[in-house]
């Protein structure tokens, strides 16, 4: 487990990016954290290591594809069950040739590989708005 | 002069939506149905995906009868199907797109697909038969936030576009934080009405090498405005923070649509989407069009939401073209209009 301390939405970025380079066609990454604390510019930085430029909030279709030297696929569960992520066949994007970002994935549980990567963004207002720890566990960083 | 009706539906998110527009001498809207699931995910805060693909299977039949019943023709009377393939979520897009391809194989009529962000901007031909390309528009809603320059009836060109959420999207988000419930931009703009909108000053992004948006940054600001008081055991301001927080979504909005006016150098600024339909964002692009001396256009707040009379105006566009898709038709979840 690595914890690691960001404090603007551009060291969330710079996590995302170096957490990229960790990552393989197969990697599932469950991002949890509140709402606004980032997990879409940490998904943004990931995007940027693959060269992928326009990555942008899944809320509304939830799941967007980029394409790139891996296939990026980037998920927002905030309004799927486990039973309502297998009847979309969201199911079969995890054993697939790309990489599963998964924001919420809170509401997955029990369902995702046991090699998930598991981020975690918490604030502490104690330290100022826009203080992150980031904790990052399931792979060596 | 040609003269025809087109049935659409709509399907694309929580609407589900037929309409029958008879063309020849103007657009005449015949019917105009919209079946709406709010009511169903208000209870989650949001569209469940699911949920909303089976109520659109159980709706889009007697929907698309409805709509045919009110304009008083019967299916010898339609002249092609339009239907929305693109963007939304596909599972519900999937839904109209499949019952339109069967619907226009078994009358032997054409069938146009529609890109949903352009059918948004041709509300805008509905409501003011006077308003003719080229123009720019933002279309801004719950999925989308888009300036677009049409420079023709079927030529559309994306000027600016968001880098994170959609402008609906943030308001629906803000709502959830400030407990206002779903849909957030009726209750934000309900809240803000006891508010001062001067009360908090929000960030308004602007980048220097591109006219996009960016909502995130308006957002976390909110939230953690909230999240100090509520940690200071004070009491939550919701009223002042709906209407900073309105005003600053809306001011940047305005301000991008003015700016992009200018850089395509038009005449004719409008709006669309469901977020036209709230009135400050109105008041405040009417005073810039003003100020610029351009011409200002919105349509009525039931040809904002979505609806399948916006569809039917798109598909109009390349019937006449003789532009029609193919029974391998598919449903696509992201798809922009072409980027400038």
């Amino acid at each position: 487990m690595k914890k690691l301390v960001s404090k603007s939405e551009k060291e969330t970025f710079d996590i995302g990016f170096k957490i990229g380079e960790k990552l393989h066609p197969g990697s599932v990454v469950a991002l949890l954290g509140d709402l606004g604390c980032g997990k879409t510019a940490l998904t943004r930085g990931i995007g940027a290591y693959f060269d992928v430029q326009n990555v942008v909030s899944p809320t509304f279709t939830l799941v967007n594809e980029y394409k790139s030297t891996i296939p990026i696929y980037h998920f927002d569960a905030y309004r799927i069950d486990s039973e309502g992520w297998i009847d979309a066949g969201f199911d079969e994007y995890l054993f697939a040739d790309g990489i599963c970002i998964i924001e919420w994935a809170d509401n997955l549980n029990g369902i995702l590989p046991e090699n998930t990567i598991k981020i975690t963004i918490t604030k502490n207002l104690d330290n100022g708005d826009n203080y992150r720890e980031v904790t990052i566990e399931g792979v060596d960083f | 002069m040609t003269t025809g009706h087109i049935l659409a539906i709509e399907s694309s998110c929580d609407e589900t939506a037929a309409a029958v527009l008879e063309f020849g001498g103007g657009f005449n809207v015949r019917s105009n149905i919209i079946a709406s699931q709010i009511e169903l995910h208000k209870i989650y805060g949001g569209v469940v995906p699911e949920i909303a693909s089976r109520k659109h299977i159980e709706s889009v039949t007697k929907v698309a009868q409805q709509a045919l019943i009110e304009a008083g023709v019967g299916f010898d009377k339609i002249d092609a199907v339009a239907v929305t393939y693109a963007p939304g979520l596909v599972g519900a897009l999937l839904v109209g797109v499949s019952y339109a391809k069967s619907l226009a194989f078994s009358l032997k009529k054409p069938l146009i697909p529609v890109h949903h962000i352009e059918a948004h901007i041709c509300a805008n031909f509905i409501s003011s038969p006077d308003l003719k390309p080229p123009f720019v528009c933002l279309v801004a809603s719950g999925g989308h936030c888009t300036v677009a320059l049409v420079e023709s009836y079927t030529d559309y060109h994306v000027m600016a576009t968001t880098r994170d959420d959609a402008p609906g999207e943030a308001f629906d988000k803000i709502a959830r934080v400030l407990g206002l419930g779903y849909p957030g931009g009726p209750a934000i703009q309900q809240a803000a009405e006891n508010g001062r909108a001067s009360a908090f000053s929000f960030p308004q992004v602007q980048f220097n090498d591109s006219l996009d948006f960016s909502f995130s940054g308006v957002k976390t600001s909110v939230i953690n405005m909230v999240h100090n008081f509520t940690q200071k055991d004070n009491p939550v301001p919701v009223e002042d923070i709906a209407a900073s927080f309105q005003q600053a979504v809306c001011e940047v909005l305005a301000d991008r649509l003015e700016a992009c006016a200018k850089k395509a150098n038009v005449k004719n600024i409008a709006l669309a989407g469901g977020v036209a339909s709230n009135t400050l964002l109105r008041k405040l692009c009417k005073e810039r069009a003003e100020r610029q001396g351009l011409g200002f256009y919105c349509p009525p707040p039931v040809l904002c939401t979505d609806n399948a009379v916006m569809i039917a105006a798109r598909a109009y566009f390349d019937f006449i073209k003789g532009k029609f898709g193919g029974l391998d038709l598919n449903a696509i979840a992201n798809l922009d209009i072409a980027k400038m």
